[in-house]
């Protein structure tokens, strides 16, 4: 099996979407981030690796060599989506490691770690993440969850409760 | 062959797909069924212990795919197996980032309660959950995983394990956003 050229196929496609990626969100951040991140990380190049299944090379499908480099493109693909929130809501977890770090030897107080976050932001923020990601809207002078919104608070509740947890404390 | 070929990387394609359900397979075992990792403090290592426990059933399933396969070039062997562990590594990331976003995500909270409530009451949930105890219950979280300590009224740098991470999330916050958000 042609294994190392669709590792290096696929990582180059997960680039080259990178690469896209940045070139947008930099030039102006489009509403419904995440969607746009699997459009362009996992749908685009999808349809790429179809067009050229359906009329390209037949060296470039066989011995399974564009599935394992489609595979290969979105495992990168995905690692990369899961680790965007983080990197847009700038993660506080992090911030409070890397801050600790950067102050060392003397490390930080607990209200200095607290004065590294404006009050407000720290909910407002995630709230107006969550209503520009169409997940809650507001309707009939009030707020709801949209029918993608209640999927995915279902899918998290089902989700722990398959393991027996609570829900986390955010 | 080409038919035996066909068998080969079919078998190998359908290993691929059964090893994204192992970290989850794992964790479920560990956490619900051995009540291993329940506590607060340990949560976040659950996805961690299962990913490394899980590498067990995944050679298994990749030595067996060679054994009934007669898988015998030595390349072959090794870029079969360097392809699955980096997808199965790359899924398990995937994975425990899922479980850290049900565990720690705002978003997810905010969804889920409200969801739970019927209702989405925004200045209530300010209300009860202020910004001093979201940085509480982080900085407890870095505790107990010892990525921080606490001396004489200051925390200091711990085991440290995040700071890679925490260096390349802020300097891909600095490339795709360098205005801000």
């Amino acid at each position: 099996m042609p294994i190392p050229c669709a590792i290096a196929w696929g990582t180059a496609g997960f680039l080259a979407a990178f690469l896209l990626h940045v070139l947008v969100w930099r030039r102006a951040k489009p509403p419904r981030e995440m969607m746009w991140l699997v459009i362009i990380f996992i749908l685009l190049p999808g349809a790429v690796y179809l067009l050229i299944w359906l009329v390209g090379d037949p060296a470039f499908t066989r011995g399974g060599f564009s599935l394992l480099s489609f595979i290969w493109l979105a495992a990168l693909s995905s690692a990369y989506i899961m680790t965007y929130p983080p990197i847009q809501a700038g993660c506080p977890s992090l911030k409070i490691v890397l801050k600790i770090h950067q102050n060392r030897p003397g490390g930080l107080s607990l209200k200095e770690i607290n004065d590294l976050f404006p009050r407000q932001a720290m909910f407002s923020d995630r709230f107006d993440d969550l209503v520009e990601d169409g997940l809650v809207s507001w309707e009939y002078d009030t707020w709801g969850i949209t029918g993608t919104g209640r999927l995915v608070a279902r899918f998290f509740l089902a989700y722990r409760r398959l393991l027996k947890l609570p829900l986390g404390e955010g | 062959m080409p038919g035996e070929m066909t068998a080969v990387r079919n078998f190998f394609i359908l290993l691929i797909l059964l090893s994204f359900l192992i970290p989850f397979a794992i964790q479920a075992i560990l956490v619900r069924f051995l009540g291993l990792y329940r506590e607060k403090a340990l949560r976040q290592k659950g996805p961690a212990a299962a990913t490394l426990v899980g590498l067990l059933p995944l050679g298994g399933l990749f030595l067996a795919w060679l054994l009934v396969f007669s898988v015998r070039s030595a390349a072959e062997i090794f870029w079969s197996g360097f392809y699955l562990s980096g997808v199965y590594l790359l899924i398990a990331y995937v994975y425990f980032h899922v479980f850290n976003m049900s565990e720690t995500a705002r978003r997810i909270r905010i969804l889920a309660q409200s969801h739970r409530e019927g209702k989405v009451v925004k200045d209530e949930m300010i209300q009860d959950y202020s910004p001093e105890q979201m940085i509480d219950l982080r900085v407890e979280r870095l505790e107990a995983l010892g990525e921080i300590s606490l001396r004489e009224g200051r925390y200091l740098p711990g085991r440290m394990r995040l700071l890679p991470a925490a260096k390349l999330v802020f300097f891909l916050r600095r490339v795709i956003f360098p205005n801000g958000r």
